[in-house]
């Protein structure tokens, strides 16, 4: 099967992934003979740019056993044509879970150390879904596996777009009152767990000492609904 | 040039990328004859789970204009070995920028259209940062470009890493007093740019109608600094 064929292959079995807006989008071309144009045209551009024409290839560009990066031929907006990439994930439509756990009215914060950028980040508990579990079941496991936490009460935050991004599953945020906790997980990265109060948390937000998007945007959450007051009563 | 010695000519040229701190837990191998064992031991593991062999190979697997993707080898605290995908695109380039643009005491979000995820979402101005520009210029330039908008005042809001599992991609983030919002950028998929005061702006988050990840760090950090 042809790069291209898995590409159509891959677009049928998944309609929702290749929805084409009314207007002021970016439009997704599947007609092949204008995918071909759509490349030739690009390729012509990198190539001016010196850069190589397969950057120009539309289909399945990259593949592994998490996921794949789709290069999409579109037309933007006024019509013109280009090429687009998205990475989509192995398990498509699972979203990531992220937990803001509190224990005696302090938050739980992890020193983890990521592969992806070879530093520590403050953070709190997150991972990947499973098309087993529930983003609930998912969370209890992840507290579980990263510092030994059992949770009294796990109240959902809503859906998170992680972004600007490449993918588009997201995360489900959780905020959840500890009953216990215990010793951070090594093998996942994480070297020490901090019990922080909210003014600590708040300036180490403000001062650029916690720099991860998911724990930020839990922070708020929680906030905005009032869930830090609730703890202290 | 082989595939690995690219990614070894890569990982001496960016040694901050390959940093293997004490403690860490997991260690990048960079010695050849140890990746090949790893590769080995790895593609075993994939083809018993029905996966190509090939998806063990170390290296940079994926590289656009925009992307790059490698594969380390690492060894994990317990000893055993394992390859893993990450994304260093902006890291070897500069970071993303995006801007909290307020206009007369009101916030200015714009509507996008994501193409991951096939639907506008609220967001406010930003993008990949061109090279040779600083953060602050390219702030600049990506508000003139996106909402024709001048900059009065900017102040730096921190740094944010949307997704440190993925990639080592950061954005640093700006809070920006502007001048009158100008035509939008609707080529690249902006359709409407709207101010709204503070407390709509959370109403929004609490409700769900903002869920953009950069929007809540950018908001949250102006708030915490008491710019809002």
């Amino acid at each position: 099967m042809s790069a291209l064929q898995d590409y159509f292959t891959f677009a049928q079995l998944h309609p929702e992934l290749f929805v084409n807006p009314s207007a002021g989008g970016f439009t997704i071309i599947l007609d092949e003979a204008e995918m071909r144009d759509i490349e030739t045209f690009m390729a012509q551009k990198l190539s001016a740019h010196g850069l190589p024409p397969s950057f120009a290839q539309v289909g399945i560009v990259y593949e592994d056993q998490y996921g794949r990066i789709l290069r999409d031929a579109v037309r933007f907006p006024d019509g013109s044509p280009g090429t687009y990439i998205r990475f989509v994930s192995r398990e498509v439509g699972v979203p990531g879970v992220v937990i803001l756990p509190l224990y005696q009215g302090n938050i739980l914060l992890l020193r983890r150390f990521h592969h992806a950028t070879r530093r520590w980040h403050l953070e709190i508990p997150a991972g990947t879904g499973s098309m087993q579990l529930s983003s609930e079941e998912a969370a209890r496991q992840l507290l579980l596996r990263d510092v030994e936490a059992t949770a009294d009460s796990l109240v959902p935050l809503g859906q998170l777009d992680v972004g600007p991004g490449m993918a588009a599953d997201g995360a489900k945020l959780f905020y959840a009152q500890l009953a216990s906790y215990g010793q951070g997980n090594r093998h996942e990265g994480i070297t020490d767990v901090l019990c922080l109060d909210l003014p600590t948390f708040e300036r180490m937000i403000r001062e650029n000492e916690i720099n991860d998007g998911f724990t930020i945007s839990a922070y708020l959450h929680a906030k905005l609904q009032g869930l830090f007051e609730q703890a202290q009563q | 040039m082989s595939m690995l010695e690219e990614y070894l000519a890569f990982a001496r040229q960016y040694p901050a990328l390959f940093e293997n701190p004490p403690e860490a837990g997991l260690t990048i191998i960079l010695d050849v004859d140890e990746i090949r064992r790893v590769e080995d031991e790895v593609s075993q593991r994939l083809a018993a789970q029905g996966f190509p062999a090939a998806w063990a190979q170390v290296g940079i697997v994926y590289q656009d204009q925009y992307v790059m993707l490698v594969r380390d080898a690492v060894r994990l605290l317990d000893g055993t070995v394992d390859t893993c995908v990450r994304s260093v695109s902006a890291a070897v380039q500069v970071p993303g920028i995006f801007i909290l643009p307020v206009y007369q005491g009101n916030v200015l979000l714009i509507r996008h259209f994501r193409h991951e995820a096939r639907a506008w979402r609220w967001e406010i101005p930003g993008g990949f940062g061109m090279p040779g520009m600083s953060s602050e210029e390219n702030a600049r330039r990506e508000l003139a470009e996106e909402i024709g908008a001048a900059i009065i005042r900017l102040i730096p809001l921190g740094c944010v890493y949307p997704d440190a599992f993925s990639g080592a991609d950061s954005i640093d983030l700006f809070f920006a007093e502007i001048g009158t919002p100008g035509a939008i950028e609707s080529q690249e998929g902006i359709t409407e740019a709207v101010t709204l005061p503070v407390q709509t702006i959370e109403q929004k988050i609490r409700s769900h109608e903002i869920t953009d990840m950069i929007v809540l760090v950018a908001y949250t950090r102006a708030k915490l600094q008491g710019l809002l």
